[in-house]
């Protein structure tokens, strides 16, 4: 049962939460009611004041651009200048083939791997040290219990990438930041080796997926791996 | 089969207006929003094979613009001191009452872990579950800034102060 105190910290927090104990309460109570009715009309402000106009042509700038500067075969090209002319008709297009499509071939675990480092490239840059509480709430999320310490932790966040809980972690090499990429329910039967221009690394099989660790060509990429699987447990 | 180019273009298409209404908001300067949206796109461009689940797409793109922002923008600190400045965030034709444009103010003068929550819930449509998985913190401390977030800005409008909001929060 919720009451008023409740009902008005929920409501001020998601004032258009569906919780049905939040639903009944307002039923129920005329003052809660009145206040819901106060808060609502706070939203249409908000979303009056927040309103921008977004400039013509947006998205079809967005489209032109990537097919100058994206690395676009000629054919792309063409159809970024023809949708530049098209854009309002080939929304709707569009939208209804994401809408229908089927998926695109997938990559393998070491491309996707190399393309999420490339995504995330930001990370080898950071510098502050991440505490044992919050590796072990992030870590938790993955499915992973931090039981001990795996060395300095300079980055730890949950993947946007991810369905199943992914995590990110940057560690101190001795060539440089090393990245960590925890990917529970991606299985592999046998370590993948990874390899581009710049970094190499190796995916590992884990109990609950696999485990990804990129960094400089000569890194020592089995120590930092080591001190990983001594420091934690997967749950299955 | 869709290639890649189509899936980029739907998710343009689709994505790219909600995505410069929270730039806009995140950066506070029209042009700076769109530099940031496109930069914001290529990146996903470039990393598209790593989106396998299009109903994530939206999250994605939020989480690149908000790196792409503090990467480019961390030093940029817009100014506050001009009316001019936050007319100019939101259309200038409508909309223009005084609540509107002293609540346009007080949203600008949020801290950030206050006004990110409430541009991502009011603007891009998430729940405090949602918005905890984006902003990497608990659902707690998501609904907590946004009850607060919210309480300012109703002291803004009935003119009292976040005080006279407690007061009516313990009957």
């Amino acid at each position: 049962m919720m009451n008023c105190l409740e009902f008005r910290r929920l409501c001020l927090a998601e004032p258009a939460t569906q919780d049905k104990a939040f639903i009944r309460h307002k039923r129920e109570c005329v003052r809660c009611a009145a206040f819901a009715r106060d808060v609502n009309q706070l939203e249409s402000k908000l979303v009056a004041a927040l309103h921008v106009e977004v400039p013509d042509n947006l998205a079809s700038r967005i489209v032109l651009r990537q097919s100058l500067h994206g690395d676009v075969a000629s054919e792309g090209q063409r159809r970024g200048v023809y949708t530049l002319v098209a854009g309002v008709l080939l929304t709707v297009a569009l939208i209804a083939g994401i809408l229908l499509a089927t998926r695109a071939p997938s990559p393998s675990p070491d491309q996707r791997v190399l393309a999420h480092i490339e995504m995330e490239r930001d990370l080898l840059s950071t510098e502050w040290d991440v505490g044992q509480p919050e590796l072990a709430r992030v870590l938790d999320k993955a499915g992973v219990e931090l039981k001990g310490n795996p060395g300095r932790v300079r980055h730890a966040s949950l993947c946007p990438l991810s369905k199943n809980g992914g995590v990110h972690l940057v560690f101190d090499g001795s060539r440089g930041p090393v990245i960590v990429l925890l990917m529970p329910k991606e299985f592999i039967s046998k370590p993948v080796a990874v390899h581009s221009e710049k970094l190499e690394g190796v995916i590992l099989p884990t109990r609950n997926g696999s485990m990804a660790l990129v960094g400089q060509h000569g890194e020592h990429l089995q120590q930092i791996a080591q001190k990983i699987r001594q420091a934690v447990s997967w749950r299955l | 089969m869709v290639g890649k180019q189509t899936r980029f273009e739907a998710l343009v298409y689709a994505l790219s207006n909600d995505l410069y209404r929270y730039a806009v908001w995140l950066c506070r300067d029209r042009h700076r929003a769109e530099e940031l949206v496109q930069e914001t796109f290529l990146r996903a461009w470039r990393s598209l094979d790593s989106l396998r689940d299009e109903r994530a797409a939206k999250g994605w793109l939020i989480t690149i613009l908000r790196r792409e922002h503090a990467r480019a923008y961390e030093r940029y600190r817009p100014e506050l001191d001009s009316e001019l400045n936050l007319d100019h965030l939101a259309t200038s034709t409508s909309h223009s009452d005084a609540d509107t444009l002293a609540l346009r103010r007080a949203i600008a003068e949020l801290a950030p872990q206050y006004s990110e929550p409430l541009l991502l819930q009011v603007l891009g449509g998430y729940r405090c579950d949602e918005i905890a998985e984006l902003l990497d913190l608990s659902p707690g401390a998501v609904m907590t800034r946004l009850f607060r977030a919210r309480q300012k800005l109703r002291a803004v409008l009935t003119g009292g102060d976040e005080e006279s909001g407690d007061i009516e929060l313990r009957l």
